[in-house]
Formats: structure tokens, sequence, C-alpha cells
């Protein structure tokens, strides 16, 4: 188990406070945002790097998604 | 995101019998290759599967399981979704699996942080690590392991070592039931 999106969590945490600050509680609107391509560079490298610790065997922390192996006993 | 979902698969685990719930456009199952198929209720996102080359079936997730002798089920940011039956699916996902077989969940981490793209992507819910034993105790789950999997020879001891459990009980229960004292992580 390990969580994901780790790197870039603080800029999602800052997002939906901002959120939460100056919405409606029930609002329903999509995050995804289609971003200049030098900063969709950037960002791509840092969630590449995430998975490179992971592949290593790094459990990460925290982050905006969790992943999760089960495995059926053999 | 994608690099950090087949992080955590091994590499022997990409090649066999697969299937993938809510497949969306299918980007999962061409990274498996050709033993995997999917199953989409969007036939926008079928369709575009297909232009893409990927197997992704037409369908809700309920048509196509239990199946048999899968190798891996993947499920990413499908599980909470409103009109997916969480329990049932974990039940026959697990069902699925041959031994030794895998499920690959993705989740939407941190209850607090559900807000308005949840609600746009009719996500009922967000998970906390405190969640996942719950999804252990599915039926025909009992008894699996969860691991970080990395893909090395280590992943095998990873897996036993990562999550045990002392309690022999099998039935679903709520995340905060006493059942669920028996569980420890070391991960």
């Amino acid at each position: 188990m390990t969580f994901a999106n780790c790197l870039l969590f603080p800029l999602v945490l800052a997002s939906r406070l901002a959120e939460a600050l100056r919405r409606g509680a029930d609002e329903a609107r999509s995050s995804n945002r289609e971003l200049p391509g030098p900063l969709n560079a950037v960002l791509r490298r840092v969630l590449l790097s995430e998975a490179a610790l992971i592949r290593r065997g790094v459990n990460l922390p925290f982050g905006s998604s969790l992943i999760v192996v089960m495995r059926r006993p053999a | 995101m994608r690099a950090c979902t087949l992080a955590v698969l091994p590499a022997a685990a990409r090649s066999g019998r697969a299937l993938d719930l809510g497949a969306g456009c299918g980007w999962f199952v061409r990274e498996l290759g050709p033993g995997a198929h999917g199953v989409e209720l969007s036939e926008d996102a079928v369709a575009f599967a297909a232009e893409a080359g990927a197997d992704v079936e037409h369908g809700r997730i309920e048509d196509v399981l239990p199946a048999e002798g899968l190798e891996l089920v993947s499920c990413l940011d499908v599980l909470p979704h409103r009109e997916v039956d969480e329990p049932a699916v974990l039940r026959d996902a697990g069902a699925s699996l041959a031994p030794g077989g895998r499920l690959l969940l993705r989740l939407p981490a941190f209850q607090r942080l559900y807000g308005a793209h949840d609600r746009f992507v009719h996500q009922v819910r967000r998970y906390d690590r405190s969640d996942v034993p719950a999804l252990h105790l599915q039926p025909r789950m009992a008894g699996a392991c969860c691991c970080a999997s990395p893909p090395s020879s280590a992943s095998t001891a990873l897996t036993t070592a990562s999550c045990t459990r002392s309690a022999a009980t099998t039935a679903p229960m709520s995340p905060r039931s006493p059942a669920m004292r028996g569980w420890r992580w070391s991960a």
C-alpha cells in the first residue's frame, strides 16, 4: 500500500482549501485543467520521480491517491 | 499517475490474464498488453479505446464478474463511484483471481479532501489508510495480503510482512468495527 501524488500534495491541499472557502458545499465541478506544455512537463517529471521511488519499494506516506495491491494466497 | 500505478506491479504481474474494471479509454489495458481485457460503462470511452487498439468491451462491472483464473484484476479510481457496489465488486473480483493473483486498487485518498471534483465524477467517498483493512475483510479476499509490491525479489517477503491479522473473521464490516483490532500494519 502506498500513497501517490505525494510531492504535489501540498498544491492539492491548497487547492481544496481554497475551493472550500469560496464555493458552495454541494457544487460539482471538475478540477481538471489543460496546462501549458512546459508546466505539464515539469509536473510529469515530478510524478515520474515518485514512480521511481515506488518501484524501489518506497511507501509514500501521503498523497491524493492510495494504491493498494492485495494478493490471493497461492 | 499511470507510472505510479504501474510501479506497484512486478513485471510478471503485467503479462498474464488481466481484467480492468471501469477501463475508461483503455490506457491501462494497453499498458498490460494482449492478455488484458477491460469493461467500461461509457460508450464514448469504449469507442476511443477501440480506436487506440485496447480490448475494452461496453458493459457494467457485474456483467463480467465473477470471472475465473485471472492473474490481475484492476480497479482504478472506480470503486467509490456511485454506480459501483463496493462489497460485491471486491467479493467477485477476489473470487475471479487465480491463486497468487493480484487485486490492484487505486483510490482517491483522504475523506477530508472530498469536494467539487469528487461530486463531478460521481464519487461518493474518498479513502483513508484506516479504511483499507476493511477491504481485505470482504468475503473471498479474506486472508489476502496487502503490499506495495516493488518488482523485485523482495516483493514476496513484503507481501506477507506488510499486513497481517490475528483474527479469523471473514464477514464484511466497518473499518472501525471491533473485529478490526486484530489487524497490524507495518507499512
